[in-house]
């Protein structure tokens, strides 16, 4: 059913209304900016701490000279506010005495919805004037009681007080303006009046900010990341230097987090699209989430597993890795169909090409609001750490592991082949997957991208990329996109 | 006087030697062709994202105000977002491509294009004025 929040303040994306009975402005902020990010509108009027300027405390408003008798010329508008009784009050000072005439004027402009831009409306008929009968610069208490047809009104009004004169070049300096009533801007709407909102599941969460606005137990999506999807492109002889060609296992990733209201992680889903396969070993994938406990996941759906890489726990979760490993596919020759022809699957463009295979793995963390055993993770503190951890587990053996450079491999690898063949790690000082010349096995684009033929070598295809990492990632890092001369069209493997 | 002629040697010998060109500096490094020719140093994580940190001045509004705040990249693709209380100072680290100079922070019917400077994105709510007209 749907449910409408009507209470006195309920406001766009707005759950709890703290907002005294009176607006303020006293200019002690010393930022005019802060106070026009309070919906505070300033016309020609400066803050000034010159302390010639002083009336209490050390800022105050400083109009423009007042030689202008439209009330447009020099003004200070208050933010929308549901006016209350009582006396609207403020102090104020003239510089000088010259001059012919100087006021000070009141106004109220009414809310029309039908103007999307400042919400303001008709002048309220009403206003109210000080004029200075001899020019002095003397403090002036300035009161004027809301006329009762608006006040405790329904509609929102901005107060405006203005700044008129004639003759001589003198300012007026405003401080302590008092308006009674109740704060009704939104700073995140344009400043229009505080508005009803709809909340449909009634999770606290606004249906405009609710990606899920029908379940109580989801509010957000968020994409680790972004949401484009990445490219990753792996090398699988490692330890040994293979051809370079990055494309012994090629997928596409991202990463959505799904949120409650109190950005409690409610799932995470993973979607991968596995595109190559351009070597004959038959390769698992899997992804650790590095430093989150498995016992926090209640169940993981959605991958393509036969049981003879990985062992799964009942919820879903590799068993024996000392964090949370998600296992997408054992055999990634079970997850793409071989087509026929020669070499691997969608590298050679002698052969016939196979559909891309797209699979998304859900991890879920909590179920009806309830969360695993492992409690509750929280959303800020997922994404403190970058805890994407994606491997290669090597032609089904389950020891042998191949991760981004420099990270961690899972308590189940093997640190045996560690400084072997053409690897050059030291676990010892946090060095993973380098070769001697600090060269990679696998490496992880942030956009999805083409890839080599086979036996083709990567910078071949992607002229740029020698030169990005010759200079280690200053020149060049856009080498990936689709620019005139980043790709060679000769080289990459076309569908 | 043996002693004197041996110094004297050694200071001619290293006066000559002192002004011999380094032939190293006469050779420019060689630029890498291909892969297998690349030896970059430790430090390079061959990594196509950016470490960045949002610094989100919060805005001390009178009443609550939550909405997603949302970072995106100049194509409108979405790189960031989280659910954030407008009066809540905010600084936080996310990855984003490293080729992404520039950004839009999107907060209700706020939006500011911002530089990423030093790996930073500075966002403030409130509009850019100073305190003079």
């Amino acid at each position: 059913m749907k449910r409408i929040y009507s209470l006195i303040a309920i406001l766009t994306g707005i759950f709890s209304l703290s907002a005294s009975a009176q607006l303020t402005l006293d200019f002690e902020s010393g930022d005019r900016s802060r106070e026009a990010g309070n919906c505070w509108a300033f016309g020609a009027v400066s803050f000034s701490s010159n302390s010639a300027h002083n009336i209490t405390g050390k800022w105050v408003g400083r109009s423009n000279s007042m030689t202008n008798t439209s009330p447009n010329a020099s003004w200070i508008k208050s933010p929308f506010v549901k006016l209350g009784k009582g006396d609207i009050t403020f102090k104020v000072k003239l510089e000088n005495t010259s001059g012919t005439t100087k006021t000070v004027r009141i106004r109220f402009i009414e809310y029309n919805s039908a103007n999307t831009s400042t919400g303001e409306g008709a002048i309220y008929s009403d206003s109210f004037s000080f004029d200075w009968s001899s020019l002095n610069t003397k403090v002036q208490n300035i009161s004027y009681t809301i006329p009762n047809a608006i006040a405790n009104s329904n509609t929102p009004y901005k107060v405006m007080i203005s700044f008129l004169g004639t003759g001589g070049n003198n300012r007026c300096n405003i401080d302590d303006i008092v308006i009674p009533g109740t704060y009704w801007a939104d700073p995140s709407n344009n400043c229009l009046p505080l508005s009803t909102i709809t909340d449909t599941d009634g999770d606290g969460v606004s249906d405009e900010d609710d990606a899920f606005d029908t379940d109580r137990y989801r509010a957000f999506k968020y994409y680790i990341n972004g949401e484009q999807f990445s490219t990753l492109l792996c090398e699988d002889l490692w330890p040994n230097r293979g051809d370079f060609d990055f494309n012994d296992l090629v997928v596409d990733y991202r990463l959505l987090v799904v949120a409650n209201a109190e950005n409690n992680i409610v799932e995470l889903k993973f979607e991968i699209v596995t595109r190559a396969i351009g070597g004959s070993f038959h390769n698992g994938f899997a992804c650790e989430l590095t430093e989150i406990d498995a016992a926090s996941i209640i169940s993981v759906t959605g991958n393509k597993l036969n049981g003879k890489v990985f062992k799964v726990r009942g919820n879903g979760t590799e068993e024996g890795p000392a964090y949370a490993s998600i296992p997408f596919f054992d055999d990634a020759y079970n997850v793409l169909t071989y087509p026929g022809g020669t070499g691997g699957i969608n590298t050679n463009p002698a052969s016939p090409n196979a559909a891309y295979d797209s699979m998304t793995v859900v991890v879920t963390f909590m179920d009806k609001g309830q969360p695993a055993a492992g409690g509750a993770i929280l959303y800020e503190n997922f994404i403190k750490i970058n805890r994407i951890n994606p491997y290669l587990v090597v032609n089904q053996d389950r020891n042998k592991e191949i991760h981004l450079i420099d990270k961690k491999p899972t308590s189940m690898a093997s640190p045996k082949m560690f400084g072997t063949g053409d690897d050059a790690s030291e676990p010892n000082s946090n060095r993973y997957y380098r070769s001697q010349n600090n060269l990679p096995w696998m490496i992880s684009v942030s956009r999805s991208i083409p890839y080599a033929a086979e036996k083709v070598e990567f910078s071949n295809a992607f002229p740029y990329f020698v030169k990005w990492a010759e200079s280690e990632g200053r020149s060049y890092e856009d080498w990936f996109l689709d620019r005139s001369g980043y790709r060679n069209p000769k080289f990459l493997y076309g569908r | 006087m043996k002693n004197f002629f041996l110094l004297t040697l050694f200071a001619l010998f290293g006066l000559l030697s002192s002004c011999k060109k380094d032939s190293n500096n006469d050779t420019p490094a060689k630029s890498a062709s291909n892969i297998n020719e690349l030896s970059p140093s430790a430090s390079f994580d061959w990594s196509t994202t950016q470490q960045v940190t949002l610094d989100v001045t919060g805005q001390p509004v009178p009443v609550e105000i939550k909405h997603l705040l949302k970072v995106k990249d100049q194509n409108g693709v979405l790189l960031f977002s989280i659910y954030h209380k407008m009066s809540n100072n905010l600084n936080i680290k996310f990855e984003i491509p490293a080729d992404v100079k520039k950004v839009a922070v999107e907060y209700g019917k706020i939006t500011k294009n911002v530089d990423v400077v030093a790996k930073t994105i500075k966002f403030k709510f409130a509009p850019e004025i100073g305190n003079e007209d």
